[in-house]
């Protein structure tokens, strides 16, 4: 138990640049969490609106109704202290935004003008607020457009809301293929996951498999009545250990941001466990080639960096190039964010259970074959330092 | 009878056309401290290699205890302790701690270990550097932690390997002072270095190895009685007529003479009273002269005679 002992002593002395990482990783995730994530603007959030027509035209009605089809119909009577109750309970009552066709907009659309058509009942700038002001925006330079171009109003109109529809309509079709149950948060909490577990395995693991391999150190315990199996035995298990705590880690941060897992929310984190292992097989083989610390951080920097934006966690993979693809599919790195992908059904993905498992094994396949490596370069740079393991429990020759 | 505790018999190790051991025989005995002395790269860290089992050798045997060495004779491995030349800690455990660790590596037992880790640290001076990282240890104090990470597990047989190499004036006479307490303790030492001075003061029996070979063996006084020189005499003589020196070297016992820039150097071989019979030529011929200095010779004046070169190179 000395070797594992000294292991976990050791990795515990390296945890402070270990432990930044996991802190402004977390924050960066609350903050996501917090705040919408970008891909919601593409969702068709419905909106719980109330409209009073000042106007009261043909027009008018139209655009009513044309927002009321899109949206929630929220009737809140129209006095100050009511509407402010409203706005101010919005999520209580139910209303999301008030506001006013003001009296004329049949005029000022019929003459080409877009500007002070509505009046709204501001509460705070709201996300929602803004989203009405700019659906509304659309609407009526659409109708401006096709006056100008020389349509009557109703024509104009009848226009317009056929084209504003069929754009959103595309617009929606990928991301409302994603499951509504799966928690937003994760879908950019366990994408990020790539970065960190690289960096975190990189920067722990590295260091500490370094330090208990160094050339002199190993000769004392070579000196020693410690079987070399045993000693490997150990530090093997430091490892697991290491890897195994930083991953429940952020499971369990995980878990206490969201409240808990369920469905499959449970495939992400068996995603993201042989994820970790392949980070700490990554991390292994890093540390066959004792570098210094400055290097070890830089190779960390650049593998954990490198992999996260090859493998499309920082730009989506169906933005990149055909060529950027073929050269992520050879990385692990990019299996995992498929099968997230379709977990979330960020980037378009659909959901596909069978693919997913394919995407779990092969990264479980990288693990291993690195594992092997690893195996394999201390077996050919250690009997190169002329050390003699306990394999050959024999002098070289007794003649 | 004394025991032995190291003997190697026909060890021969070859790094490809270099032959760095050639037919070394060791016989080390129980209670000594066996000093391997030989210039850089005579092989003497390869053969302290060869003992530990920590290199394959190409041909010859090796015993310790009596009994045959190997990498896995972990019985054998158990009573030995290593210090090498480079300091083998952990940056990242303190003092204590890294004497604990290899204390560990032979000892289970807790309590004692503790106690052993305790008595290393009180025998190597570093009760008030306990929680101090090596990082923080100047670099005497350093060698003694190294020292203690070796020594810890109380070994039967103590194997250093130059622990003294750039190592200030103060700090290597603690070391050999330790290295002796630990021989008065009952431990068999052996020692490697290039420094002649500190293998004169501490080693009780001494060989000499040169590329690999074993030219010479013995204390140090038999080593010294091997060669013809026993003694050089330097005599400062302002004037010296050459008749006065022809009757110095026909003295007895003389093997040559040399006389340069007001110094005579006379070198003598065996016998005694050689310098009150060349004073006496001196003053007989009413020859002034200023100081005398004898010098015994070194063992560098032994490798220097077995071999035709100096041991190591004087700027060192
Ligand atoms: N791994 C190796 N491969 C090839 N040659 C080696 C190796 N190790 C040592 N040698 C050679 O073997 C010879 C003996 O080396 P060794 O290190 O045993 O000498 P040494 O007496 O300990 O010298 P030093 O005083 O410098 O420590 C040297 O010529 C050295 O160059
Ligand atoms: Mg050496």
């Amino acid at each position: 138990m000395q070797v594992y002992k000294a292991f976990i002593r050791i990795a515990m002395k390296k945890s402070r640049s270990i432990i930044i990482y996991i802190v402004v990783f977390f924050a960066i995730s609350v903050v996501y969490a917090l705040s919408d994530t970008p891909d919601s603007i593409f969702t068709d959030t419905s909106l719980k609106v109330c409209v009073y027509d000042d106007d009261d035209t043909a027009e008018s009605r139209a655009l009513t109704d044309f927002v009321y089809s899109r949206h929630i119909r929220s009737d809140v009577s129209r006095d100050h202290d009511s509407i402010t109750d409203a706005l101010y309970y919005g999520a209580i009552s139910g209303t999301d935004c008030v506001f006013i066709i003001n009296k004329g907009y049949s005029e000022a659309l019929a003459a080409g003008r877009t500007d002070d058509l509505f009046t709204f009942y501001t509460m705070h700038g709201s996300y929602q607020e803004t989203m009405m002001q700019a659906q509304l925006g659309e609407y009526v330079r659409s109708v401006a457009a096709y006056t100008a171009a020389g349509e009557d109003l109703p024509d104009a109109i009848a226009h317009t809301e056929k084209a504003v529809t069929k754009r959103t309509d595309v617009r929606l079709t990928a991301p409302d293929t994603g499951d509504p149950e799966y928690p937003k948060m994760f879908s950019v909490y366990f994408l990020f996951m790539v970065y960190i577990l690289l960096a975190v395995m990189m920067n722990s693991l590295c260091p500490v498999l370094t330090t208990m391999n160094r050339r002199d150190i190993r000769f004392r315990t070579n000196c020693s009545s410690i079987r070399p199996l045993s000693g490997s035995l150990q530090i093997f298990a430091g490892s697991v250990t290491l890897v195994v705590s930083i991953w429940l880690v952020f499971m369990v941060g995980g878990a206490v941001m969201n409240g808990g897992f369920h469905g499959k929310c449970w495939i992400a984190v068996l995603n993201s466990f042989v994820f970790a292992l392949v980070a700490a097989s990554i991390s292994l083989v890093a540390s066959c080639f004792s570098l210094n610390p400055n290097l070890m951080n830089l190779a960390a920097q650049i593998i954990s960096l490198g992999l996260s934006f090859l493998s499309g966690v920082f730009v989506e993979q169906s933005l990149l190039g055909d060529g950027v693809l073929s050269v992520a599919r050879l990385f692990p790195a990019y299996w995992y964010v498929r099968a997230n992908n379709m977990l979330s059904g960020l980037d378009g993905a659909v959901y596909d259970g069978a693919e997913i498992a394919r995407c779990i094994m092969i990264e479980a396949a990288y693990a291993l074959a690195l594992f092997v490596l690893t195996l394999l370069i201390r077996r050919i740079r250690y009997s190169e330092t002329a050390l003699v393991s306990g394999r050959n429990s024999e002098p070289a020759a007794q003649n | 009878m004394e025991k032995t505790v190291v003997k190697t018999q026909n060890l021969v190790k070859r790094y490809g056309d270099l032959i760095a051991l050639d037919h070394l025989e060791l016989d080390i005995k129980e209670g000594e401290i066996f000093g391997l002395l030989g210039p850089n790269g005579s092989g003497k860290t390869t053969a302290i290699n060869c003992i530990l089992s920590l290199l394959a050798f190409n041909k010859g045997t090796i015993e310790i205890f009596g009994k045959n060495m190997t990498p896995a004779s972990y019985d054998i491995k158990k009573e030995i302790g290593v210090i090498m030349q480079n300091v083998a800690v952990f940056e990242e455990l303190t003092v204590q701690e890294n004497i604990d660790y290899f204390c560990g590596l032979y000892i289970r037992d807790k309590a004692q270990r503790k106690q052993y880790v305790e008595e290393a640290i009180k025998f190597v001076g570093l009760e008030d550097f306990r929680k101090f990282y090596p990082k923080k240890l100047s670099g005497g104090l350093l060698r003694r932690l190294n020292i203690a990470c070796g020594i810890a597990h109380k070994p039967k047989l103590i194997i250093l390997d130059e622990p003294t190499v750039a190592v200030d004036p103060q700090s290597r006479n603690r070391i050999l002072e330790g290295i002796q307490e630990l021989n008065r303790a009952g431990a068999t030492v052996i020692y490697t270095s290039h420094y002649m001075e500190e293998v004169e003061q501490i080693c009780t029996r001494i060989a000499i190895l040169d590329k690999g070979h074993k030219i010479a063996e013995g204390t140090k006084d038999e080593l010294k009685s091997m060669i013809f020189n026993t003694e050089t005499v330097n005599i400062e003589v302002l004037d010296l007529p050459e008749e006065v020196r022809k009757e110095i070297a026909a003295l007895p016992h003389i093997s040559g003479t040399d006389y340069e820039d007001g110094r005579l150097t006379v070198k003598c071989s065996g016998g005694s009273h050689n310098l009150i019979r060349i004073l006496d030529v001196l003053r007989g011929h009413d020859t002034a002269f200023g100081r005398v200095t004898s010098e015994l010779p070194t063992l560098n004046d032994v490798f220097l005679e077995i071999t035709g070169k100096a041991l190591r190179d004087k700027e060192e």
